[in-house]
């Protein structure tokens, strides 16, 4: 093997926090070669960040870094900041993970790759500078380079943001590109196309740079790197090659990791899940640091720390388990599918009997119509833009409906305006058959109605007991405060906390913890409908499982309905019965849960589907629906889609489909399920299983 | 990455504590208070009494401090003024920060008309220097001690309701204000328990530094001779009476401006103490990963 790219030696980031001193991150030496890429996965808390922060001296001084970078033979572990300077944004630059803070706001977007070029490279003159630019934003895709140049960070989206900073990072042919978390604040369609982009880079015959991609999500990784590294706790805790690490994970963690994802299967089961939360390693450890959440704890785990070790050529795992035995991981797949048909059919009954009272929820002819000053000509002159625009639909009584769509669909609107947090401008919503009035307390339509939101720490008042958030809704209600007590410590054992965190305040609640507390209180008074409005996009995947599970098992014990908003399709297909795709405020289909996910008939569905990254790998994220959602200010006439749609024809940007009967579902389109047909574009990754084949249909 | 703390929640006090501007300027205001407090009590001298054979005399064993040009005891009016200037600026203040801090809130909640008057009268008042709306106050309600703690009050009601209103714009919008309305919780509940306390902590520091600027501003009324009235005496009174013999028996201005300096510099690094302190974030947060 030649020399590596980048070689770490024991890496050590500490805190000092009060009288502790927290390992963020604790001895960790890797390899990467040239034109590789690797892979960096880990939750919250597993110092995967500080570690890529620590190669380029990025942290702050707070922390204390020991050990050795070695950077194309040179060592720059204990390089001045002028010094490291002259490689950052050179031979080494970085991928931030928010596009919109990573610019200078006062700056255009030439601006910022001039400078880079002006720094790395003095001899270069102006006009040559801007040539380059202009060829480096049009290489990462950037529609229209030479202008777009001109323009400030804030005219810009998010996708044309991200590859801009792409454009940036490459601007100087880096032999190292460090992405943190690149596509992680943007839309999924987006992310397709920024994943497409860095797999070409990759894929190249020579590789235009060796790359560390940090993400939390399996699934992104895998699209793009060859070799993953599981770091836990401020250690490697796995390193092996992309396709051994799915098929046969080696570390427990990495096991309950991959297992805790929710999938593309029609299987509603329940997720297996990782008991606790990630620990904060203070002071020398003294065993392994996934212990207390091991399956299969040894006696020796306790008392000793597991090195990274070679498990077999080319992998290595640190821990003790693995290398003596640990129980196959292929049995899982097939667990899942027989416990999720199970609850599945429960469900089917419990829906036909209801199937006569009035709808849970039910929206007709609402629209949600937003004032927006725009720039007119001398005097302001305001806009309008509408949220919502004639949105019909009905919940179920017992069904979960997942809404999905990306960023400005109105999924979030539409919640709102269920829970009478927002008032429709037309049209009319009633709530167990009662029309909303919309004069608060004293509206009838309200009661029976309950919301979980994303932020489970924003949703808890910091100043109010955990008790005392449980019990407000029934305060409310008139209930006795002995019995509004005693209700909370049964909700909290309901949601699995238990009596102790009735006196604590939110700020000393995990965000698993926080969500837990969030749903007891929706289920304080007793509601039949609760909309869920990203219940678990604030949480990692082992705690994201616990929640998923958890709201399952609620459902189907007190028989609840759900609303459930979601940007996560994986999340949506695991909860949602039926489920209704947004797209610049209209429904555009809605269907049977099943029926989206096997034969979607609008092509916003098919695109959006088609690029959701598959964990088990079995299609390729393909890129459909191109280019970026349009501005809600301006929408296309006619169908809102056709300006991204592969199928669109002339009619479509005039006449706009109305939701009608297609099969089994419902789709407002002029040719429905036309698109179908592109998913055979989709280039299938080898080992996918038969049955896998068949769910793409 | 945000970064989880290893103690999940040092108490404010502690943090204030440990916190050196914050400690400094606590020990300060603390010693100044002290003195007045204390030395009021123990000291027998009396700030009435004129002896027109010791006039501004300089420090002797029977006037630690001297006397001043009617001869009374510098030491004890001193003291004694510390007794009216301290809790006049922090009553002045302390009513200025409730009804500013109340408009602030309800006028932020509501929104819409209310919020556009009301939002409109504070930039009128905010646009007089403080000293100025003082002056115009005490000239409508005419020159006493009563008059110029209204006047100090109403300086301090636009920033107050400034910082309430932004915060509560804040709040408003916040999921758990989102919850509570969603469990149909009252909105005068919401007001009381879920935004005001929320408030508090924003309002605590610019609350402690005006009334530094209060006590400021009440003595200048008094030096300007339309703020306490002589023979009673704050520190404003004093420096009246002190800079007119500020060469031959300068104890007598300076002794008044130790104390006033002392305690403002200790009200200021305290508020700015506790500013901070009290913005660092108290949720432990986690990644919000899409």
């Amino acid at each position: 093997m030649t020399a590596p790219l980048l070689e770490t030696e024991s890496l050590s980031v500490r805190y000092r926090s009060g009288s502790a001193e927290v390992r963020a991150v604790d001895a960790v030496s890797i390899r990467v070669a040239a034109g590789e890429a690797v892979g960096v996965v880990g939750e919250s808390g597993s110092g995967k960040s500080t570690f890529v922060h620590a190669l380029l001296g990025l942290l702050p001084t707070s922390a204390a870094q020991s050990g050795r970078v070695v950077f194309g033979g040179r060592e720059i572990s204990g390089l001045s900041d002028k010094e490291l300077a002259t490689i950052r944004g050179g031979s080494a630059a970085m991928v931030f993970q928010d596009p919109m803070k990573s610019f200078d706001p006062l700056r255009t977007i030439g601006y910022h790759l001039h400078e880079s070029l002006r720094v790395h490279r003095p001899s270069m003159g102006r006009r040559e500078r801007t040539e380059r630019l202009v060829e480096q934003l049009r290489k990462t895709g950037l529609p229209e380079p030479a202008y777009q140049s001109t323009r400030y960070p804030h005219q810009l989206s998010g996708g044309m943001l991200q590859r801009s900073m792409l454009a940036l990072a490459l601007a100087n042919d880096p032999a190292l590109l460090l992405a943190d978390e690149p596509t992680t604040a943007l839309d999924v369609t987006i992310q397709a196309q920024i994943l497409e982009l860095f797999r070409e880079l990759m894929d190249a015959e020579t590789p235009a740079a060796s790359m560390l991609l940090i993400s939390h999500d399996l699934a992104v990784v895998r699209q793009v790197c060859s070799r993953i590294l599981v770091m836990y706790a401020g250690r490697v805790v796995e390193d092996a090659p992309t396709e051994s690490i799915f098929a046969d994970p080696r570390h427990p963690y990495t096991q309950a990791l991959i297992r805790a994802t929710p999938r593309a299967t029609r299987a509603r089961g329940r997720l297996t899940t990782i008991p606790g939360t990630t620990p904060i390693i203070t002071g020398e450890p003294t065993g392994c640091a996934f212990r207390d959440r091991c399956a299969h704890v040894l006696p020796r785990c306790h008392v000793e720390v597991p090195e990274l070790e070679a498990v077999e050529p080319g992998r290595a795992a640190a821990c003790f388990v693995s290398r003596s035995q640990l129980p196959a991981a292929t049995t899982v797949a097939a667990e899942r599918t027989t416990e999720g048909s199970g609850t599945g059919v429960e469900h089917a009954i419990t829906r036909v009997s209801d199937s006569d009272l009035p709808a849970a929820v039910e929206l007709r002819d609402v629209w949600v119509t937003f004032r927006a000053s725009g720039r007119g000509s001398g005097l302001r002159r305001t806009k309008q833009f509408h949220a919502l625009r004639d949105v019909s639909l009905a919940v179920r009584r017992g069904e979960t409906l997942g809404i999905v769509g990306e960023s400005g669909s109105g999924k979030s609107t539409l919640a709102r305006t269920i829970l009478g947090l927002q008032d429709p401008s037309a049209g009319s919503v009633s709530i167990g058959g009662v029309v909303r009035s919309g004069r608060g307390r004293s509206d009838q339509a309200g009661r029976g109605l309950q919301a979980v939101f994303q932020d489970p720490h924003g949703s808890l008042n910091p100043r109010m007991t955990i008790e005392e958030a449980i019990a407000e809704p029934l305060r409310n209600m008139g209930v006795p405060p002995a019995r509004r007590r005693e209700r909370a410590v049964q909700l909290l054992d309901e949601v699995q906390l238990g009596a102790a965190f009735a006196s604590r305040y939110p700020g000393e609640l995990s965000g698993g913890q926080a969500q837990r507390v969030a749903i007891a209180r929706a289920l304080a008074s007793e509601p039949e409908v609760i909309v869920l409005d990203e219940p678990t996009s604030g949480l990692d995947i082992s705690i994201q499982a616990h929640i998923l599970n958890l709201l399952a098992e609620l459902q189907d014990r007190r028989g609840l309905t759900y609303v459930l908003i979601s940007h996560d399709l994986a999340v949506v297909q695991h909860l949602a019965d039926r489920v209704a795709v947004m797209y610049l405020g209209r429904v555009v289909e809605l269907s049977e849960s099943d029926t989206i996910f096997s034969s979607p008939a609008h092509p916003y569905t098919v695109g959006l589907l088609a690029a959701v990254p598959d964990v088990d790998a079995t299609q390729r994220p393909a890129v459909l629906a191109v280019g970026e959602p349009p501005s809600p200010l301006n929408p296309p006439s006619g169908c809102a889609y056709h300006r991204r749609c592969a199928i669109a024809a002339p009619m479509c940007s005039v006449d706009t489909p109305e939701l009608e009967q297609f099969g089994a579902g419902t789709v407002a389109c002029h040719f429905p399920g036309d698109a179908r047909n592109l998913t055979i574009v989709n280039v299938t990754a080898p080992g996918a299983s038969e049955e896998q084949h068949e769910s793409i249909g | 990455m945000a970064r989880r703390t290893a103690a999940p929640y040092e108490s404010r006090v502690r943090q204030m504590l440990r916190h050196r501007a914050a400690l400094t300027g606590g020990a300060l205001l603390g010693l100044v208070v002290g003195i007045t407090v204390l030395g009021s009590w123990l000291y027998s001298g009396d700030p009435l009494t004129t002896q027109p054979t010791f006039i501004l005399q300089g420090p002797s064993a029977e006037f630690p401090l001297g006397t001043d040009q009617l001869g009374r005891d510098v030491l004890a009016r001193v003291l004694n003024a510390g007794l009216i200037s301290i809790p006049a600026g922090m009553l002045a203040i302390s009513c200025g920060a409730l009804i500013g801090g109340l408009a602030g809130l309800l006028s932020g909640y509501a929104g819409g008309l209310v919020d556009a008057v009301a939002s409109r009268a504070i930039d009128v008042l905010l646009s007089f220097p403080a000293l100025l709306i003082a002056l115009m106050v005490v000239a409508v309600l005419g020159p006493d001690s009563t008059s110029a703690i209204v006047a100090v009050s109403i300086t301090a009601i636009p920033s107050n309701a400034r910082v309430a209103r932004s915060t509560v714009l804040s709040l408003r919008t916040a999921a758990f204000v989102d919850a509570a309305r969603v469990s149909r919780t009252p909105t005068r509940r919401i007001i009381w328990r879920h935004v005001l306390p929320n408030v508090r902590d924003s309002l605590l520091p610019i609350f402690v530094i005006g009334m530094g600027n209060g006590i400021i501003v009440l003595a200048a009324l008094s030096f300007l001779g339309i703020g306490v009235q002589p023979p009673a005496a704050d520190w404003g009174v004093m420096l009246t009476d002190g800079v007119r013999s500020l060469r031959t028996a300068p104890l007598v201005a300076l002794a008044p401006a130790v104390m006033m300096y002392g305690t403002v510099l200790g009200i200021n690094l305290l508020g700015e103490g506790a500013g901070e302190v009290l913005s660092r974030p108290r949720i432990v947060r986690r990644t919000v990963a899409k």
